[in-house]
This record gives C-alpha cells, sequence and structure tokens, in this order.
C-alpha cells in the first residue's frame, strides 16, 4: 500500500516525474561515457608508458682535438691524424644529482667477448677471399741493422702461418722512427701481421711479391691493455715489447712466457672467433631496439621476469642464427673472456663480420685472461637489424644479448678497453615526459663537457595528444558527475524537503520512521532505477561512436615517425565485457549516491519529532 | 453501527461517571521550546483530566500554549516534566506511533490533506495504513465521507479543487476513519467562514453525542468554545478551568 500510494502520487505530478526519469537518464549516460573514457584512456596510458621510454645518451666531450703524427719506416714520413683529447674521464657518478630521476641509472657498461666455437670457419667460409693471419715466430737476423726493415730467416713458427717457415723474409717496425737493432746471427721472438691466409707465402715469396726490403712485414709489439674497475690503465704502465732475444732458458722467464701465452692465445683464430655479447636492463636501452631500427622477428623478447631474475636466456641476430643454424629454444654456450668499456660492439665488429680492436690478449701481467663468466644461454628470440650500421646506434652482426643480471662473474680484472663515456656506453633511461626538468636540473649542475641527448621515440608528441583526451574523459566523468549529483539532489529537493509536510501528516497519522522511509523513496527510487536504467543503455549505444569522434580529434591529428607510428597500435575497441562493466559500475555509484543522498534528506527530516516538523511547516 | 457505538459511549460514560475514569489525564506537564541559544517555556505544570464522551474547549491567546498542549496529548512529543496518561496508560511507555494511528486523531486548521491523493484516498490511507483491504478501505471512506456530509461526487476532487470546508468534513473523516476515539482538533474553523464553522462544530458535537468520541478542541473563538461541555483557558502556561 504504501509503495502504491507513493507511486500514485509521483504519478500525479507527471511531468516533474518524466523530467525527473529523463535528466537522470541524461546524467547517468554522461557519467557512465566519462568512466568508460576515463577507462579507455587508462588503459591507453598504460599502453602508451608501456610503448616508450626516454632514453638519454651521454657522452664526453673531448678537451681539444689535436693532430698527431706517425711515423711510417715504409713511407719514410710522418703520417697525420687527429685525437680527441679528453684529459680526466668524468665519472657517471656526476649525473646523480638532485632532481635526476632515472628508471635505469646512467653508468658505463661495457659488452662482452665470448670466444664461441666454430665461428672462424663459419665466417672465413662466408666472406671468402682470405683473412689476416698472426704469426709467432723466432727469427735468426741475417745482418745487424735497425728493425726498420731486416732480412731474418724464419726458423720456428710457434703460431700462424707456418708457410713461413726457413724462408727469408724481410721485416720491419713501421712506426718507430728510431727502431732497436737486431744482431746478425742471434734469434729473436717476433710477432707479424698481415699476411693474408689465402696467398701462396712461397711463390709470393719468391717472386718478390711479397715483403720486400721496402714494404717489410710489419712487426706487431706485445703488451697489455688492462684496465681496472676505475679506469687505470694498468696493462699500459706494463709496457710493450717488439721483439725479444730468444735464449736458454728465455721462455722460462716471464716475457718468454708470455710470447708463449701469445702464441697460445692464436690472434688469428680469437680475432675471428670473437663474439659480442651485450648485457643489458632492456632492450630499449638499446638505441637499435629504441629507435625501432631492430625488432624481435622470431620468439620473444626477454621478459621483465627474465631480466629481474637474470635468467640465462638471450636474443641472437638472424645473421648468428643463420651462420651457426641456430632457433628459438637452442641453448648456446657464452664463456666471456674481456670485458669491454670503450664502445658498443657495433663499434668494432664490423657488418661482414671480423673487426677492429684496440686490445691486447695479455693482462698486465702478460699473463693470459680467465673466462670470468661460463653458462648455457637459452635463445628465447631472434631479432632483426633493419640495416646493419657500425655506428653506436647500430647492432654488431652477430651480437648476442642478454639480462645484465645474468652475468654473475667478476670481470673487474678481464677490462681490455676502456674509454670516456661514450653513446655506445653510456645510457640512462628516465620517466616519459621528464626531459625538460631533467636537462633544467642537469644545467644546474654547471658540469659542461658531457653531452647529454635524449630519445623519447616521439613520446612528447603523443603526449600532447593523450592528455587532450584526457582532459576530454575528466571532463565528462566529472560534467556527468557533476549533473548527476545536482540532479539527484533537485528531485530530492521537490519530492523530499518540498514534500516534508507530507512527512508531518503521515507522521501524524501513526506512520513509523521506517514506513515514511519507505513511502517518500520507493516511488522515486523506481523512477530513478529506470532513468539509471536507460542511462545505461543511452551509453552502451553511444560509447563506440563518441570514442571513435574523440579518437579522431586528439590521435589522427597528430604526425609520428614512421618507427613510432608503427609501433604503437592502439585500438579504439572497448569490449563488450569492460563496457558491461563499467555500466554496472556507473548505474551503482548514481543509485548508491541517490540512496546516500536521499536517505539523508529523508533523516533529516525524520530525526526530530513530529510536533517540531509541524513547529516548521507553521 | 452508529447505534451500537451510541450505546457504547452511553455505557462508557456511566462507566466513567461510576469509576471516574479519564481518557486522557495530564499531570504536572511542563514544556519548553529549545534550541542552542534559549528556552522558552510554553506550559507549567499543567494537570488536567479529559473524560471520555466529552466535548473540551481549550482557549487563550496566540503563543499562550495551547496547540503545543493539543500536540503533546497527541504524541507528538513528550513533555520534559510530568506525565500524559492516555487511558490510564503511561504515554512515556506507549508506542506513539500506534497511538497516533489507532486511538488518537487531530484535525489542523490547515486540514493536512496529501495534496496528491484524492479525498476518498485520503480518507482511506489511514485503514490502509491499519492493514485493511483496498476494497474494504473503500466502502468505508465512502461512508465516512458521506456521515460528514460530502456528496459521493467530491470523492475524486483533490484538496485544492475543494472550499475549506469540504477539506475540514474530508479532514474529520480521515480521523475517524483511523479509528480511534479521541479527536483532537487544533483551531479545526480558523480558514473557515461562520457557515462551515457552524458545520465543522456541528459534526464535532455529533462525534461526540452520538459516536462517544472525547473532542478536545483548540480554539481562540469564545463563541464556539461555549459550545463545549467544559472550557479550559490557557494562561501563562497554565490551564485554568472555566465556570460554564
Amino acid at each position: 500500500m504504501i509503495f502504491r500510494n507513493s507511486m500514485k502520487q509521483l504519478f500525479r505530478t507527471p511531468i516533474r516525474t518524466l523530467a525527473m526519469f529523463l535528466l537522470i537518464a541524461v546524467s547517468t549516460a554522461l557519467f557512465i561515457l566519462g568512466l568508460l573514457l576515463f577507462w579507455w584512456n587508462q588503459r591507453d596510458i598504460v599502453e602508451f608508458e608501456d610503448s616508450f621510454t626516454t632514453i638519454g645518451t651521454v657522452e664526453q666531450i673531448p678537451d681539444s682535438v689535436e693532430v698527431k703524427e706517425l711515423w711510417n719506416n715504409n713511407k719514410d714520413r710522418y703520417a697525420y691524424y687527429t685525437q680527441k683529447i679528453y684529459g680526466e674521464w668524468t665519472k657517471a657518478s656526476v649525473l646523480d644529482f638532485e632532481g635526476a630521476d632515472y628508471l635505469l641509472p646512467p653508468k658505463k657498461r661495457p659488452y662482452f667477448i665470448s670466444l664461441y666455437p666454430g665461428l672462424d670457419e663459419k665466417v672465413w667460409n662466408k666472406v671468402g677471399g682470405g683473412h689476416s693471419v698472426y704469426t709467432v715466430a723466432e727469427v735468426v737476423a741475417n745482418e745487424t741493422k735497425p728493425v726498420d726493415s731486416i732480412q731474418v730467416h724464419v726458423t720456428k713458427v710457434l703460431s700462424g702461418q707456418s708457410e713461413l717457415l726457413n724462408y727469408d723474409i724481410y721485416i720491419g717496425d713501421i712506426y718507430h722512427k728510431d727502431p732497436d737493432t737486431m744482431e746478425a746471427g742471434k734469434t729473436y721472438i717476433v710477432e707479424l701481421g698481415g699476411i693474408s691466409s689465402s696467398q701462396d707465402v712461397g711463390e709470393a715469396i719468391a717472386n718478390g711479391l711479397l715483403y720486400s726490403e721496402t714494404d717489410p712485414m710489419q712487426m706487431m709489439s706485445i703488451g697489455s691493455s688492462q684496465y681496472t674497475i676505475e679506469d687505470e690503465p694498468i696493462g699500459k704502465e706494463a709496457g710493450e715489447i717488439l721483439f725479444e732475444e730468444v735464449t736458454d732458458g728465455f721462455y722460462e722467464t716471464k716475457h718468454g712466457k708470455a710470447w708463449m701465452y701469445e702464441s697460445e692465445s692464436d690472434m688469428t683464430k680469437t680475432m675471428w672467433s670473437m663474439l659480442p655479447v651485450r648485457p643489458v636492463e632492456s632492450t630499449n636501452q638499446l638505441m637499435a631496439f629504441h629507435t625501432k631500427k631492430a625488432a624481435v622477428k622470431a620468439g620473444n623478447d626477454i621478459n621483465e621476469e627474465e631480466y629481474k631474475n637474470g635468467s640465462d636466456v638471450c636474443l641472437i641476430s638472424t645473421q648468428f642464427a643463420e651462420l651457426m643454424e641456430l632457433n628459438v629454444g637452442d641453448t648456446i654456450s657464452l664463456p666471456l673472456l674481456y670485458a669491454m668499456y670503450q664502445t658498443a660492439p657495433s663499434q668494432n665488429f664490423s657488418v661482414d663480420g671480423g673487426g677492429s680492436f684496440n686490445m691486447e690478449m695479455l693482462n698486465a701481467n702478460f699473463e693470459p685472461y680467465q673466462v670470468f663468466d661460463n653458462d648455457e644461454y637459452k635463445i628465447v628470440g631472434i631479432y632483426e637489424m633493419k640495416a646493419l650500421e657500425d655506428s653506436a646506434f647500430g647492432l654488431a652482426p652477430y651480437e648476442v644479448i642478454v639480462p645484465y643480471r645474468s652475468v654473475t662473474g667478476d670481470w673487474s680484472n678481464n677490462i681490455v678497453t676502456d674509454g670516456p663515456m661514450s653513446i655506445g656506453t653510456t645510457v640512462f633511461q628516465i620517466p616519459n615526459g621528464t626531459t625538460l626538468q631533467f636537462e633544467k636540473a642537469w644545467k644546474e649542475q654547471g658540469i659542461d663537457n658531457l653531452n647529454i641527448t635524449f630519445y623519447d621515440g616521439g613520446y612528447s608528441a603523443f603526449q600532447n595528444a593523450i592528455k587532450d583526451r584526457e582532459m576530454m574523459s575528466y571532463i565528462l566523468l566529472l560534467g556527468g558527475g557533476i549533473a548527476t549529483l545536482v540532479i539527484l539532489a533537485l528531485f530530492g529537493h521537490l519530492q523530499i524537503v518540498r514534500q516534508r509536510n507530507r512527512i508531518f501528516i503521515e507522521r501524524a497519522l501513526g506512520m513509523s520512521k521506517k514506513k515514511c522511509r519507505k513511502s517518500m523513496l520507493s516511488g522515486m527510487y523506481l523512477v530513478m532505477a529506470g532513468g539509471v536504467a536507460a542511462g545505461g543503455i543511452l551509453s552502451f549505444l553511444m560509447t563506440d561512436s563518441v570514442i571513435k569522434k574523440v579518437e579522431s580529434k586528439s590521435m589522427y591529428d597528430t604526425t609520428f615517425s614512421s618507427g613510432t607510428a608503427e609501433a604503437i597500435a592502439f585500438t579504439s575497441q572497448i569490449s563488450g565485457e569492460v563496457k558491461g562493466v563499467c555500466i554496472l559500475v556507473g548505474c551503482v555509484i548514481v543509485i548508491a549516491g541517490a540512496f546516500v543522498m536521499h536517505h539523508q534528506y529523508v533523516n533529516r527530516i525524520l530525526k526530530g519529532e513530529p510536533m517540531e516538523l509541524m513547529e516548521k511547516e507553521e | 453501527m452508529i447505534h451500537d457505538r451510541k450505546g457504547a459511549a452511553s455505557m462508557r460514560k456511566s462507566c466513567c461517571k461510576v469509576n471516574g475514569m479519564s481518557k486522557i489525564r495530564v499531570e504536572n506537564v511542563s514544556y519548553a521550546y529549545r534550541n542552542s541559544y534559549r528556552e522558552a517555556p510554553v506550559l507549567r505544570d499543567v494537570s488536567v483530566s479529559f473524560e471520555e464522551g466529552k466535548f473540551y474547549a481549550v482557549t487563550g491567546e496566540s503563543g499562550s500554549g495551547k496547540s503545543t498542549l493539543l500536540s503533546l496529548l497527541a504524541g507528538l512529543d513528550l513533555p520534559q516534566e510530568g506525565e500524559i496518561y492516555v487511558n490510564e496508560k503511561e504515554m512515556k511507555k506507549l508506542d506513539r506511533d500506534r497511538l497516533r494511528q489507532k486511538e488518537v486523531a487531530v484535525i489542523y486548521q490547515s486540514f493536512q490533506l496529501f495534496p496528491l491523493l484524492t479525498a476518498l484516498e485520503n480518507v482511506m490511507y489511514p485503514m490502509e495504513l491499519n492493514g485493511m483491504k483496498k476494497s474494504e478501505a473503500r466502502k468505508k471512506a465512502e461512508k465516512y465521507l458521506r456521515k460528514v456530509g460530502l456528496a459521493d461526487s467530491i470523492e475524486k476532487h483533490f484538496p485544492k479543487t475543494m472550499s475549506g470546508g469540504e477539506q475540514q468534513r474530508v479532514a474529520i473523516a480521515r480521523a475517524m476513519a483511523a479509528g480511534g476515539d479521541i479527536l483532537l482538533a487544533d483551531e479545526p474553523t480558523g480558514n473557515l467562514d461562520s457557515e462551515n464553522e457552524d458545520n465543522i462544530i456541528r459534526i464535532l458535537r455529533a462525534l461526540v453525542e452520538q459516536e462517544g468520541y472525547t473532542v478536545i478542541l483548540v480554539t481562540h473563538n469564545q463563541q464556539i468554545a461555549a459550545l463545549a461541555d467544559v472550557q479550559y483557558q490557557m494562561r501563562d502556561g497554565k490551564l485554568l478551568e472555566k465556570e460554564a
């Protein structure tokens, strides 16, 4: 009866009731659309944030660039070249300043070299046409003279080009203007470079085509390029040896052993077996991946969990996979031997295989380096580089990418190259959209010998579009919410506050507070529930078209770099399930809001004795 | 039915006379309107007894406390001091909602009808509230409306389309429909012309004489008060019996 009378009284003001129904339907629809847009936006923001990373590269600016001269005995003149002079290398710790918020802190990161069995022959076969061979040999000087160019007789080949044995050849210290002297009849040990594996040595020498007095075979010094983790060049300090006389017990001496180590290291084989292994915290940290020039083609990228746990997983290049006939799921052994801190692998390894390295194979004690980490790595993905390049932005053709934490061995005694911070070695990551704050805070540090460059992959352009859309969702959500609240308040006022006399009459007739509440609210709730349901349906019908309009306004007007545009694929679809949840949540919020608000209205009126109500009325 | 009620009323009268029972008894009641800033005493130590089947009139100037007394008798609030007994039951211990639903009805100067319900629906309301079936409530409501002299044609009218006299008669019919035998009337003729005033008083008088109601009428009109069996006057929060 109470509900019937409540409805009856409500429908005796049909215009007001209809207005209430329609306004609640529209405001609820707006509110739900706001909710949907808000959800949609939040989802895209997460996708958006995940799709972009802001990487900064650090490069120490040289103090000066000097022209250096290098004597060439073959040409009997100086050759000139330029060299960057850095003075003291700036430590990455200067980038740890107030206001710098790093997702990946700046530090000089090495890459490692593993010797991969069989790689040399595969590469040689692929490249064809021969390769340089390094030879360690004992020679007897045929004359006494400085070694700018001297004829020697090869008496023993310890490693390298064995065909040289028993030949008289010319060797020379090309780069020293006043070289040391060899004495006739004495036996010396030397390292020689420059001969091609494809040449017939005997024929070439016999015909005078190879290594004449005016073009001797290059003598190579042995030494060490070892650095400490604090950038101290302890290898350089140990000095270098160009040749040494072999006497009885020579190979028992420190230098004798060093020559043996050098020989056993077999530089020819080593150089061509070297496989660069890049430990990273994320593939996006590599500029080739960051700029979308490289992407995983088969299998998967290393995932967050694997990075976090330091799992023994790796990504290999398509070139390496094809060369060594490897597939996703295979495992490879990576005994890590050298740590390189000077450049990125792409700057050392040439795109055709082999490469150019400013390193020695012996440590500062003139002993060979020991493997510092040796694990089996599972191949989880194979990446492809769109175009190989040898800059710091590229990847070496056979570069293997592993999680940084997977390398647990201590490489501090295996550092063979080092240099100031550069694009190839020093990157960091900051939160998207914070480059301006970073640059401002960095400027305040007053350090001007570091060049910091940011790469955000087009984030700034996308960010503006996303912000516009976010604003629109807030407006709809807030607008719809406020409109709903105002409408609920208005109808609460009209139906409850303005009808407080009805409550008084009901109370005077002996109706309990509970029944009064029911009498006042039941009819209203039915109309409201109808309005909210209609609003839900309306929002369901409008969602797709609204989203399309919003998207076309905010997204398509923005231009992006092709790499970025390809990488980002925002969808305008909202699944039916999500729509359902949003509509349900929106409806529940509106009804709960109405329940709380209107109960408050009624309770406030019912709070006092009916007599107080009458006093207010009269 | 009327005869039965009349007979019952007569019996109750004699019963009361014999036993001296009060329908409503007020003992040392004081009441003050209070808010955060001040307290305004309205009733001061009021004691009175209203016997059943009698027509009482309470007069007094505006603000003298007569309406407040009536509201307290209806259980619309409780006195701050003193006790009120209804049928010898202490009001504090009673379910006051039930009291107003079943025993005590009030009519007001401003009629207090539901504006969005018809005359008939207004009268049906308390009966349906008491759990009566709609069809039965409808029949009884029609009967009560006829009893207060309203033609069938007015049943479907809404209060705002009726005259003041008609509205007050609907209010009386609704009071009768509640089923109690105590009717409290707060200036019921205050908004009416003299003709309607006479009609209402005649109806109230008939309720007392024919139905055995106890009617307590609050008015500032001395002529109307003179028609009551017993007259009281509120003065400075005190209730004084006036000599007939």
